[in-house]
Formats: structure tokens, sequence, C-alpha cells
């Protein structure tokens, strides 16, 4: 009898220690464990509050190689505190912990990784709770199933420990018939209840915080942690954020479309997010069939991704763009990266010369090509040679103010080719057009370079209803853009003719390299303010068309129909 | 006797002795440390990205290309440190090791004048030398303690790693037969 409440009182006390653990760990209650000892220095942290918790969490699962039983975020040597550094740059470049720790388990072995990785080494390892709690299960029934086949008559109490003592049962016999008589007022299925319970309990913290593929994670605070730093990114670069999102949301329902991760690259670009850019970019790459232009981009997002070092990969796609597009100007840029990196400094040079032959003066690149230039022919100890740059086209601001409103001007066409269309039937409009994008494709692939060619085939595309191939076709487009009115005409298309998340996206980066000198004209503003319409920021939106009505006549017809609009979005609110 | 009331004990005994003498090997001071296998072994060499001992060399000159050095032979790259009792110790084996192949030097967090009374006072077996003063170039090397060394194969790669000084037994034993490996 006391055996039998000793057992039962240290079963319900093990349940209690176990819960109380499993509380600990789950909503981590300081105090029960110290969690707070640690050994890094108010100047190591981050001021991003965000990234320093991940830094906290990503240091505590690192071993410190030199004391071995400790974290690094608890330890204090030398080497724990340039490891606590490392992983903060890391993060501030934008790395997942995934990669941090692969990049480190690379370096150092997997024995950096307090929490051990699982694989066929380690399956024991992490099977081994399952396994002991499967012997666990097994000894149970066993022990129900065979004592009832040996003593059917005896009552359960007795026979859970009834093996135990099969010599002595005989004998002891009286003595257990009394005992029956009190035993009896526990049922047996609490009994039995008991240990399955602390067996599927401990099961659960198994599978909750012990599962070899959460390793990476923190149990506690993974998901609020994630929460926020979502929420931070948002508040930081929304539109991008947004647009990088929906550019997922495109990829994911439609794969196969080389618009949606030819945008996925880009938008992830904006973000910053380069593992996601590099991946677009290689299945955009694979889809175009090794187009020269996506292969260049790949390039380079490949050297931005090695900290400026042309890779084996980037050289390698730097030369095959070069064989078959020799003016391509990123390739050239960036074989000129690859030269200098080498040492070969007056070839790098005139590289750079010929890749400043192709772009504007107030080009991003033309900076960079300035300052790399001089710094190359320093190393090289030659006079610093002058570049020469394309000539500014004339763009002429007051002709674009003059004309009334582009907008409408398209739009009207548009409607007009519709208007002609409604005389035929569903059946000849669709061969008409289907006619006409052949012709326009096969003109087209001869004059890759024929802006309104690629315009019209997206016009028709979306006439007989092929969204995703007037993305695609626009993504051609902006490649065939010589000039910035030609640009505009493509944003106008891209929002107001066809709006749809991959070509906002478009239009958003296309809105971003016109000059500033053309960003303050009315037209672009309108815009930007229905693009920011388009990507949900209803206050930006606004804040554009307010801009443009404060330098019109307010009787004029634009003026009355951004009221419109405006009111229209201000409802929305 | 019960075979199924022993039997668990007997496992548990078992799996105590196991974790006893794992334990006690552990415990055994330094021998576990410095037997952690290198990753890197076989691998192409990262990069040394050094301040030079010289001062006057710019950015651009800091970073010791690896690639000029191969294709002579193999080399070896020793992380040391003026400041740590074992790398003086491990002097005259590492002057014995540059009788063989080159060396180079890279010193762990350490400052030029006390570097400079180092090798005046040790000897320089060093081709080149070098500061990793941010420790970057350290980890990237997976070196958890100096001192270290590394053979370089004439290919560029890392083929033996050893943590902890060089005596006249790790120099004989391991690292003059691996070149010898390597050259034959």
């Amino acid at each position: 009898m006391l055996k039998l409440f000793l057992i039962e009182k240290f079963f319900v006390s093990l349940f209690f220690l176990l819960i109380a653990i499993f509380i600990n760990d789950k909503i981590n209650i300081s105090g029960f464990v110290s969690k707070d000892a640690f050994a890094i220095t108010a100047e190591e942290m981050l001021s991003d509050t965000i990234l320093e918790r991940r830094a906290r969490d990503i240091s505590a699962k690192l071993r410190c190689l030199v004391c071995q039983n400790q974290s690094i975020d608890e330890s204090d040597a030398e080497l724990a505190i340039d490891l606590r550094k490392q992983v903060r740059e890391h993060l501030k470049d934008g790395m997942t912990d995934n990669q941090i720790f692969q990049d480190l388990a690379e370096k150092y072995g997997e024995f950096v990784l307090l929490t051990p990785p699982f694989e066929p080494a380690t399956y024991l390892l992490w099977g081994a709770p399952l396994l002991i709690l499967a012997i666990g299960l097994l000894l149970i029934a066993n022990l129900f199933l065979s004592s009832k086949i040996n003593f059917p008559k005896s009552s359960s109490d007795t026979k859970v420990f009834s093996d135990l003592k099969t010599k002595t049962f005989e004998q002891n016999k009286t003595d257990k018939e009394i005992n029956y008589g009190q035993s009896r007022q526990i049922p047996n299925i609490i009994k039995l209840a008991l240990p399955v319970l602390i067996l599927l309990l401990s099961a659960g913290i198994y599978l909750s915080i012990g599962r070899p593929d959460l390793i990476d994670y923190s149990p506690s605070d993974d998901n609020t942690l994630r929460a926020i730093t979502e929420n931070e990114l948002l508040e930081k670069n929304q539109l991008a954020l947004k647009s990088f999102k929906e550019a997922k949301r495109r990829v994911e329902k439609n794969p196969d479309s080389l618009s949606a991760q030819f945008m996925l690259a880009a938008t992830a670009s904006q973000i910053g997010s380069i593992e996601d850019e590099i991946n677009a970019l290689k299945k955009a790459l694979l889809l175009s069939e090794g187009d020269t232009r996506i292969k260049s981009q790949l390039a380079e997002t490949l050297t931005r991704q090695a900290d400026g070092q042309v890779t084996k990969l980037a050289s390698k796609l730097i030369s095959e763009v070069l064989q078959s597009d020799p003016k391509n100007i990123r390739a050239l840029y960036l074989h000129g990266l690859e030269l200098s990196q080498k040492g070969e400094l007056k070839e790098a040079i005139s590289y750079w010369q010929s890749t400043a032959r192709q772009i504007l003066p107030n080009s991003p690149l033309a900076d960079r090509l300035k300052s790399d230039v001089e710094q190359a022919a320093e190393l090289a100890k030659i006079e610093i040679p002058n570049l020469t740059f394309l000539n500014v086209p004339d763009v002429n601001i007051d002709d674009l103010e003059s004309q009334n409103n582009l907008i409408d001007v398209n739009k009207e066409i548009f409607e007009k080719k519709l208007s002609q269309f409604s005389d035929l039937s569903q059946n000849e409009q669709n061969q008409f057009i289907n006619k006409m994008i052949e012709r326009l494709s096969s003109k087209l692939q001869e004059e890759p370079d024929n802006f309104d060619g690629w315009l019209k085939l997206a016009q028709s595309y979306l006439l007989v209803d092929k969204p995703n191939q007037a993305d695609n076709v626009l993504i051609s487009a902006t490649y065939a853009i010589n000039s910035d009115e030609e640009r505009i005409s493509l944003i106008e298309f891209a929002l107001l003719s066809h709006p749809s998340s991959s070509s906002t996206a478009l239009a958003g980066a296309q809105l971003s390299m016109l000059p500033i000198s053309l960003k303050k004209t009315y037209p672009i503003k309108f815009l930007q303010g229905e693009y920011s319409r388009q990507i949900g920021n209803n206050e930006e939106a606004i804040r554009h068309w307010f801009d443009i009505l404060n330098h019109i006549p307010a009787d004029s017809d634009q003026a009355r129909t951004l009221r419109l609009y405006i009111s229209k979005l201000e409802k929305a609110f | 006797m019960n075979a199924r009331f022993f039997l668990p004990i007997g496992i548990f005994l078992a799996l105590v002795a196991v974790s006893a003498v794992s334990m006690m090997s552990m415990l055994n001071g330094d021998q576990a440390r410095e037997q952690l296998p290198s990753p890197l072994i076989g691998k192409d060499a990262p990069e040394l990205i050094l301040v030079p001992f010289d001062t006057t060399l710019s950015t651009s000159q800091r970073q010791v290309d690896l690639k000029q050095l191969m294709g002579n032979g193999p080399f070896a790259v020793n992380f040391f440190a003026s400041w740590c009792a074992p790398c003086q110790k491990e002097a005259p084996f590492l002057e014995k090791l540059s009788n063989h192949i080159p060396i180079i030097g890279v010193a762990y967090k350490d400052k030029s004048d006390q570097l400079a009374i180092f090798l005046e006072r040790f000897g320089d077996p060093f081709i080149k030398i070098g500061f990793d003063n941010d420790g970057k170039t350290s980890i990237n090397w997976g070196v958890y303690g100096i001192p270290e060394t590394f053979l370089i194969s004439n290919e560029g790669k890392i083929i033996v790693r050893h943590a902890g000084e060089i005596t006249n037994e790790v120099l004989n034993s391991l690292l003059i037969p691996s070149i010898k490996e390597t050259t034959r």
C-alpha cells in the first residue's frame, strides 16, 4: 500500500514538474532558470532592437569553441566576442538565421552549433526520446497484459506490480486480499491514465520544443519576433515590401511566368533580400532560355552578394553575355571590375570607358564608374583618364507640360481601338488580333528596339485577354526604352491600361528612373499618385494629387477630375 | 532473478558508464579541443585579408594573394600573437618548419611594436606577415585559439590544420610527413 502511494505521489510530482518545465520553456518566465546571464557588452549591441534580439537568439545557439560548454552569448572569450560581432554584421547584411548557422558550421564544423543538426549521424540522438517513449509504452502495455493473463482474478492495482513479486505473491495472499479491499477505491482507469498522460505530455513537449526540424528557431518567441520584424520593415519601407509580397504571391500562383519572376527579383532588390533576388533571377533566366539582360543582372546581383567581388559564376555569366551582346552595359562594367580585381588595371579602365560611352552622365552607375576609374588610375599610377558619357537627350519639359494631359490622349486611342472592334463579332475580333500579334511578334524579333511595337503587342494581348503575356511584353518594352517620353508612355500603359500587380511594380521601377526635373511635372505627378494608389498608399496618392491641384487652374477639367479622385480616396480611408 | 526487473537497471547502468567515460575524456583538458576536426580540410583556403605589418601599404594591398603563392609547392599559414605563450614556445619549431616550406604569419590582435620585439627575440620564420586585428580572417579560417597552423597544398587547398602549439612531435609526425606526402 505504501509502495503504491509513493509511486502515485512520484507520478503526480513528475507531472507537475514537467508542466512547470514546459511552461517555463514556452513562455519564458524568468526566475525559474535565469536566462539573463550574458557577457555581451553595451557597445556590441545593435541599435535595431529586433535585429539585436535575433542576434542574441543566434548567439545563444552557437558554441564558444574556447570554453566549449558555454554559448558565445555567455562567454567572455576573445573569439566569442568576435563571433558575436560577426553574427551582428551578417544580420545587418540581411542574412537569415539559417544562413548564419550554415556559414559558421562551414568554418568551424557542426560542433559550433549547440543544437546538433538532424542528419544520419544524429538520428539516434534525436530519435532517442521517441524510442524511450515507445519502450515505456510497450512496458506499460506489457505489464497490464501479462498480469491479466497470469492473474486473471486479482485486482488491477496489484496487477501493475504483481509481476515484480510473482514469487512472493502466493505467500502473501492473505495480506493482499485485505489490500484489495482498500485499493479498489482507486479506479483502474486512473492508474492506467496517469502514466499514459505523462507519456503523452512528454511526447507533446518533445514535439513542441525538441523536434529536430525546429532547431534553428527559438521556441519561445519565434513567431512574435517574426511578426515584429515584419512590422518594422513595413514601417520602414511599406511600399517596397508590399510590392515584394505581391510579386511573391504572383510567383506562387504562376511560377512559370517570366514577368512574375522578374518582378520578384526587382522587388526583392528593393527590400534588400539578395537571396530572393538571386533565386528569382535564376528562375527567370531559365524561363527566358538565357536572356542576356537577365544574365547580366544575375551576374551583378551575385557580385553584390559577394561584397563587390566578381565570383566565378558571375565571371562566367559576364563572358557569356559579352559574347552575344558586346555592348551590354552591366556586363561591360562588371568585366572591368573583374579585371581590376585581378590587377589588370589598364584593361579594366578601358572596359569602364566603353561602359561610360553607353550611359547618361546622371545615371547612378556614372558616379561609381568615375570613382572606380579614379582609384584604378591611382593604383596603376597613371593619369586619370577622361570618361565620355552618352549625350543627354533633349527633353523639353515645357513641351511635356503643354501637352494637355498625356493620359487622356492615350486613353482615347485605346477606346477608339475598342470601338473599332465592337463592330466585329467576338470571333472575328480575336482572329484579327491574333494575326496582329503574330505579325508584331515576328517583326519585334527583328527589331527588338521598337518600343512602340512592344507597346502595341502588349495592348493586343490585353484585347485577347492574355494579361500574363502582356506583362512579359511590357518587360521587353522596358529594354527598348530610348527616351523619357517612351518611359512615360510605358508607365501610363502599365498603370492605366493594364493595372496588375506586376505592371504596377514595373511602373514603380520606371517612375524611379525618371529624372527629377521630369518628376516635378504634373503628368508625372499624376502617375506617381496613381502608382501610390495602386500599391495601397492612399495618403501618398492624395499628397501627389494635391500637389498638382495647387499648380493648375481650379476650374479646369483636370482639377475637377483630380478632386473627384481625391474625394473617392478620402472616402476609402 | 527476474529479467524484466534487471534489464532496465542494466540499461541504465550501461548508459551511466558510457556518459561517464565520455565526460572523463572531455575533462581531460585540451585534448578534446585540439582534436576538433576542421571542416575546411580538403577545401580551398579562404582569403587572407590582413593589415600589413608595413603600415605604409594601402588598403587594396592588404590582401595576401594566395594564388600568387600557389604553384610553388605547399606553404603554411600560422596564426599567432606576440602575447601568446604557446606561440613563443613553438617558435623554434616554426623556424624548423620554415626550412621545409614558406610560412605566412597572421598576427592575431597584435600591435606592431610588440610584434617587432617578438620577432626579434624569437625569430622571424615568416615570408609574409600581417595583422588580423578584427579577428574576421581568423573566423573565416575557423581558428578558435592561437596558435593554429594550416598547411596549404600547391593547389591552394587546406590539407592539415593543427590547433595548438607545434611541438617536436607535431612537426616530425604530422607536418613534415604531410608536406612530403603532398610534394611526392
